[in-house]
This record gives C-alpha cells, structure tokens and sequence, in this order.
C-alpha cells in the first residue's frame, strides 16, 4: 500500500481480544469507527488489550473487514457500494450477531446497514414465514392469533410472500 | 452421518431465536425502517413480539398507507387510524400523517388525533393536508411545549391569542400554509428554531417570528410578500433562500440591512428577481456589506439586464471564500450592447477570485453577454478546477457548435480548468 511510506504521522495500534479469546491488531484509525472503542482510547484505558467479550472471532473478523473497507484511507465509493451489497448477503444469523456486535461497539453505519438487511427479510412476508426465516416459534392459541389479526387486519391484507428469501 | 461436538453446537444456534433476543433498542430500530403494516404484523410473530409495535415511539402514517384504507371508505380510515392510537402504549415521540391525497371533511376527527397526539409527547409531527383545503391548526398544536420538529402542508396557521410561541421548536417547515392575520397576531417567540422553511405560502407577512438562533431561512414564493423586519437580528443566519418566480415590488433597503447584518452567511441563493430589487436597475460601486464566510451563491440572473449582471459581480467580489458559483440564466438578450462593452472592459471584475473551484451556468443560452460572462470567470479565477455549462435545450446545430467551440477558446487563468458542456437531458 501506497499510504504508508508517504505518511509522516505516526501509526497507532489497538488489540482487540474477542470472546473465543482471538486478538485482532488493528490501526487505531480504523477501530475509532466504533464510539465504543474511541472512548476507551479517550479514556486512556486501550493501552492493553481491548476485550470485547460480547463478540466472537467470527462476527469481529466481519466487522474489522467492514471497518477496513469503509477507513477513510482506502477505497473509492463504488467499491464501497459493492462491498456492502456483497456484505448483507451474509446468513441471516451472522447478519443479526453483526447487527448486536454493531450495536455494543456503536458503529453508527453498520448498525444501519444491518438493520436495513434484517428488514428486509420482514418486509412483506407472511408471518409464518417470518418466523422460519428467523426461528422465531409462534407461542399463541389460534384464538389469541385472531384476536391480533383484528386490532389490525389491514396488516394482514394483500399479496404477502410465503417465500424464505 | 455423525456430527461431531462442535458441529452439533453450529446447528443448534442455527436454529437459535437470535433476534428477539436483540435489545429493544435494535429491535425498535428495524421496526422502524418498515412500513406500518410490516411493523404492525411482527405483533403475532410471538408473546415475545406482542407489544413491540405498539409501543414504537414513531407511528408513521404515510401517503400509501392513507390512501390505501381511505380508497375502502372515510369510515374505514378514520376507523383504522383511531384504532391504532387507542391501541398505542406510551409516548409517540414522532408522528406523521399524510392526507395530501385525500379528502376528509369536515376535520373533526383530525382535531382528535392532534389531541391525543400532543398530549402524549410528541417531538416530531408532520402534517399533510391535500390541496386547498381549509383545516384550521388546531390550538393544541400551536400550545404543545414538546414540539421540536413541525412539518406542514395545506393548512390554515392561526395561532390562538394570547400565544406564548414554540418553546423547543428547532425545525418548522411550511408548505402552502395560509398565514391570517389575527388581532393580536403579535411576534412569535420560538427561542430555540434553527431551521425556517416556507414553501409557497400565503401571507407570509403576518409571520412574525423570531429566534436569534435560525440558522437555515429558506423561502421560495410566487410572489413577494415576507416580512425582512423579524429577521435582522439573525446574526446565526447560515444558509439564505429567497427565490421567488415574479417582480418584487418590495422594500429594497430591508433586504439590504438583511444582507448587512449576517456576518456568518456561507450559503446565499438568490432568484433574479431579488438581484431586480437589490441593483435596481443600476450599476452599483462596490457593496456596503462584504460576505467573508460564503462559499456557496447561487443567482438567478437576466442577462439582458445591466443592473443584474453587475450587482451579481459585486456580490461575486465582495465573497472572499467563495468557491462555488450557480447561475442560473433567467432571461438573455443579444441586442444590449452597453452590456457586452461592460463585459468586455477589465474593470467590471477588477480582481482574481482566488478560491473559486467550481462554476456551474444553468440553462445556459449562448448570447454574447453569457459567453462574455464564462470568458470573464476564465480569465480572472486561477483556482477553477471545473465550469459546467447545461445548456437550455441541446439542438446539435451549427450555431451550437460554434458556441462550444468559442467557450473551448477562451483563454484560462488556472491550467487545470476544464470545461463540461452538458446538454440538457431531461
């Protein structure tokens, strides 16, 4: 990479340690994208290494990719543009342990990518496929269930897709 | 097959219930990036997601949704959506209601929403009413202490006397609003509003608000008819729109005094008709105020007029910063000559404009004064990195041609200028 030899400003580097006890060296630059991460560098506590122990070496490797790609330093918006696109097509269950990772380290865009991706696996879709696509196991009697279909059936109208897309 | 130890563990979270085990705060979230009948079904996915929805802090009501149940009956929309309020638990921190499409008469039942909306914390409304119609704003919109952000369209704005002003209102937009005059229509005290924007409205001048924080005042108009005198004290003023599409026949030494009184301007879009107003019909020598934080204007300019090409100069040179430039070309003439001896003399544009990057000339003519102007900028800015030019109407002609060719001769003061020609596609 060009960057690096040019650059007069010294290079910062964090440990991120996650919960399978895998650290991660990472730029201090890129890691800030998370609020979380940028206290603790503000509060002096990222000497050491940084434990995150609500996320394991999977997601964090996901969201340091993410976090690379979208570091100001590199890439053009284009190749951002595909990279996310590229990113949400991930399983839904990675899509949602990103979603909780995104939310603890507080990285604002990813949390929208995510949600953005986790919705529209909602959007227009019968409820029981819903549930499918997310194990979601439906605890109501058949009366409880009419019972909500009538405090708004207009939620309930319409070609609603049956599919687990 | 066999599956060992840790494979089994894969499966098993597999088939794990992941995301209603989400904080609310996720779940609120995602909910809240789906229409109102995606959000509103998630209710039956389970005991778990029962009251979600109904106890989301945004309810948004919105074009589709509106016109959707009212196209069954008025009775089954007016029915639905008391429905979904009674059902609501807690606050509803941003509510929209979009009527613009339809026609509920008589308002009775919108004067119920509004009650029950301002009286359960609403931060954020936005109202649509369909065109010409007559809703009077109710009083309890106008007395709601929560409000920080009100979005208006097609309503009547008469606020209730004694009024005490929007207390917490940051952001107030309205859009063909009739404002009447009252008795007692006295001065609106809205101490913390940030954002003013008035979108054809009538009777702008029996608005008399005022916030000496505003920093975005946008109005765009048919006609003239704003009262300048509650804005003087504005010195927070960022961002300054004033377009209107006709003659003003207004008060020139306010809009002046306005000018002059906004030390941190950096964004002023001007239509031609206020340029009209501004030089009235003269060549002026230099300006009263500068502007030393602009970087963005945008004018409307008649060409054919004399008095607008150099009063738009003057407020070029008077921007130290500015570095990007929109005209946009109202009207041109090929007959005034006094123009283009004007244009041609050095004098009119004494200075380099050192920091203009970016030039932009909309529906672009191609009359000798337009081509003097783009020769003018060429030649007096050695920062310009682009001047885009989109033409009115592209006819491929000869004539065209030749003005492309002409722009393309222009001697440049910065060697990285270029020059975009773009005819217009839409």
């Amino acid at each position: 990479m060009a960057e690096a030899s040019s650059s007069i400003t010294e290079k910062f580097f964090l440990t991120l340690k996650s919960s399978d006890g895998d650290e991660f060296v990472l730029e201090e630059s890129i890691a800030i994208q998370s609020i979380t991460i940028k206290n603790m560098v503000e509060d002096g506590c990222s000497s050491s290494v940084i434990p995150l122990s609500k996320v394991d070496t999977e997601t964090l490797i996901k969201v340091i990719e993410y976090m690379k790609m979208h570091s100001s330093t590199s890439s053009n918006e284009e190749e951002i543009e595909n990279f996310d696109k590229k990113f949400v097509s991930n399983s839904i269950n990675t899509i949602l342990n990103i979603l909780e990772a995104a939310n603890f380290l507080d990285i604002n865009n990813l949390l929208e990518l995510c949600a953005e991706a986790v919705a529209n696996r909602i959007k227009n879709k019968t409820p029981e496929a819903v549930r499918k696509i997310f194990n979601i196991t439906s605890d109501f009697t058949p009366e409880e269930e009419a019972e909500i279909r009538n405090e708004t059936p207009w939620a309930f109208e319409g070609n609603l897709d049956h599919s687990l897309d | 097959m066999a599956l060992n130890d840790s494979e089994r563990v894969d499966v098993e979270k597999d088939r794990e219930d992941r995301i209603s085990a989400l904080p609310k705060n996720v779940i609120d979230g995602i909910l809240e990036l789906l229409p109102v009948e995606d959000a509103a079904r998630t209710s039956i996915l389970s005991k778990n997601w029962r009251y979600i929805w109904v106890m989301l802090p945004n309810l948004v009501l919105n074009k589709l949704f509106c016109n959707k149940l009212a196209a069954r009956s008025q009775y089954v929309f007016k029915d639905n959506v008391d429905k979904i309020l009674l059902q609501h638990s807690g606050d509803i921190v941003k509510f929209v209601l979009d009527l613009s499409e339809i026609v509920l008469s008589p308002y009775p039942d919108i004067d119920r929403w509004m009650i029950y909306i301002t009286r359960n914390g609403v931060k954020e409304l936005t109202l649509n009413m369909s065109n010409n119609t007559t809703y009077n704003l109710p009083s309890y919109i106008f007395n709601c202490p929560t409000l920080t952000h009100l979005e208006l369209l097609s309503c009547v704005f008469k606020p209730p006397t004694p009024f005490l002003g929007f207390p917490n209102l940051v952001i107030l937009r309205l859009e063909k609003i009739t404002f009447v005059p009252t008795t007692e229509f006295g001065v609106i005290n809205a101490p913390l509003l940030v954002r003013l924007t008035l979108i054809y409205c009538n009777g702008t001048k029996y608005l008399n608000i005022v916030s000496s924080r505003l920093n975005s005042l946008v109005v765009r108009k048919s006609y003239y008819d704003i009262e300048l005198s509650c804005f003087m004290n504005c010195k927070n003023l960022i961002i300054l729109y004033l377009v209107t599409s006709n003659p003003i026949f207004g008060d020139r030494s306010k809009l002046q005094k306005l000018l002059l009184s906004l030390p941190i301007l950096e964004v002023l879009i001007l239509s031609s008709s206020f340029l009209e107003l501004l030089s009235a019909g003269t060549v002026p020598q230099g300006l009263p105020f500068t502007l030393n934080c602009l970087w963005h204007l945008k004018l409307g300019i008649n060409f054919g007029q004399m008095g607008q090409i150099s009063y738009a100069l003057e407020l070029i040179k008077s921007s130290h910063k500015l570095s990007e430039l929109e005209i946009w070309v109202n009207a041109t003439s090929d007959i005034v000559e006094a123009i283009s001896e004007y244009l041609d003399t050095p004098g009119c544009l004494d200075q380099p404009l050192n920091k203009l990057k970016y030039v932009v000339i909309r529906f672009f003519k191609g009359s000798k004064t337009e081509l003097l102007f783009v020769k003018l900028l060429f030649a007096r800015c050695p920062s310009l990195i682009s001047m885009s030019i989109k033409q009115v109407k592209a006819s491929g002609s000869k004539g065209e041609r030749n003005i492309v060719i002409e722009l393309a001769r222009y001697p440049r003061a910065s060697p990285k200028a270029e020059l975009l020609y773009v005819p217009r596609s839409d």
